[in-house]
């Protein structure tokens, strides 16, 4: 449509840009207000243009907000905040218990064997079964002493990162690797 | 910028900067990567950023790299996952979802086809309902170009809607 308002220098070109000035909120001179009202009252089409550009408006304002996945933040949380914490701490406590649950279990089977040792003995021992149990003893007495020393270096290394693993194995924990025979 | 208030800042923008990202670069996995960017270099730089300024600085931020980003690749074929996303999300409720996902779809394909600048200043001023001062300063333009280049987007946004076959 050509302009027809009421004021003849107020035609669509001048009531299309008062309407984007009421889409942004801005304060209109009362004068110009009057204008566009004036002009979409007997203009169709700007009136069309009007409710157009209002419901584009609306649909814009009501998109909804994106979430950011829980994955990415925590990566974020890795990279700044949480930079100076060691993913080792996650992996320490179960590697260091499992090595720690096998000392464990070889200083059982070394108990349960010397209790089953002396149930088996009546009276004096045989030097066959003296030489045995002193066997015995020793290959639990290893495994243990092996056990429980790889255990001391995982929890240090997982403790301070790789850091005195070398260390220990220059200077390693002596353990007796063999026992007298009684 | 302390880490209580920079934790404060990354949980209060987190979204808005990745829907930002998401609806400027229209591939999830890119706008990831530009959110995470910011808010990660927001912590490289808390010395010399206040906190009242922080919220600008990350949308600034963001807003640049999305730009270089889209720089970079002028065609990459649209991410039918973000679409997923964007289409299936939806705050509002079920009845205004059935009133408005519709036109939301709509118009959400409608912006991804404008230019990157029209589509940013749409974004930051009709969709984020950020104050003009700031938005000016986001894209770094004076106030009269930023309402000019408004109304220019709004323009193009509604013909693409029209050229669609799409009467709002």
């Amino acid at each position: 449509m050509s302009g027809s308002g009421n004021s003849a220098d107020f035609g669509c070109a001048e009531a299309r840009r008062a309407i984007q000035v009421a889409l942004d909120a801005d304060l209109m001179e009362a004068g110009e207000r009057r204008h566009m009202e004036a002009h979409l009252a007997e203009c169709a089409d700007c009136r069309e243009h009007d409710s157009e550009m209002r419901a584009i408006q609306h649909a814009l304002r009501s998109l909804s907000p994106l979430e950011l996945p829980d994955q990415a933040l925590q990566e974020v949380w890795v990279r700044t905040t949480r930079a100076g914490q060691r993913p080792t701490q996650r992996t320490w406590g179960p590697s260091w218990r499992n090595l720690a649950a096998v000392a464990a279990a070889a200083l059982i089977v070394a108990v349960v064997g010397v209790m089953q040792w002396d149930g088996r003995v009546s009276g004096v021992p045989t030097d066959e079964e003296l030489r045995r149990a002193a066997s015995d003893a020793r290959v639990v007495l290893g495994l243990t002493s092996r056990a429980l020393r790889r255990t001391e270096q995982v929890a240090f290394r997982d403790v301070l990162a790789d850091e005195v693993s070398g260390a220990l194995r220059r200077a390693p924990i002596e353990w007796p690797e063999t026992v007298s025979a009684p | 910028m302390d880490i209580v208030a920079y934790e404060r800042v990354v949980r209060d923008e987190k979204d808005r900067v990745y829907s930002y990202a998401s609806r400027m670069l229209r591939h999830a996995t890119e706008a990831q990567d530009v959110a995470q960017e910011a808010l990660v270099k927001l912590w490289q730089h808390r010395s010399r950023v206040e906190p009242d300024g922080a919220r600008f600085w990350l949308r600034r931020t963001a807003h640049n790299l999305c730009i270089d980003l889209i720089r970079r690749r002028r065609s990459r074929p649209e991410d039918t996952e973000l679409q997923e996303i964007m289409t299936a999300d939806s705050r509002g409720g079920p009845g205004r979802l059935a009133e408005s996902a519709e036109l939301g779809r709509l118009i959400e394909n409608a912006l991804c086809k404008l230019a990157p600048r029209d589509r940013a200043v749409l974004i930051l001023r009709e969709v984020q309902e950020l104050p003009y001062t700031e938005i000016a300063g986001i894209l770094d333009i004076p106030l009269g170009t930023l309402k000019a280049r408004l109304h220019r987007a709004r323009e193009h946004l509604r013909a693409k809607l029209v050229l669609a076959g799409v009467a709002p």
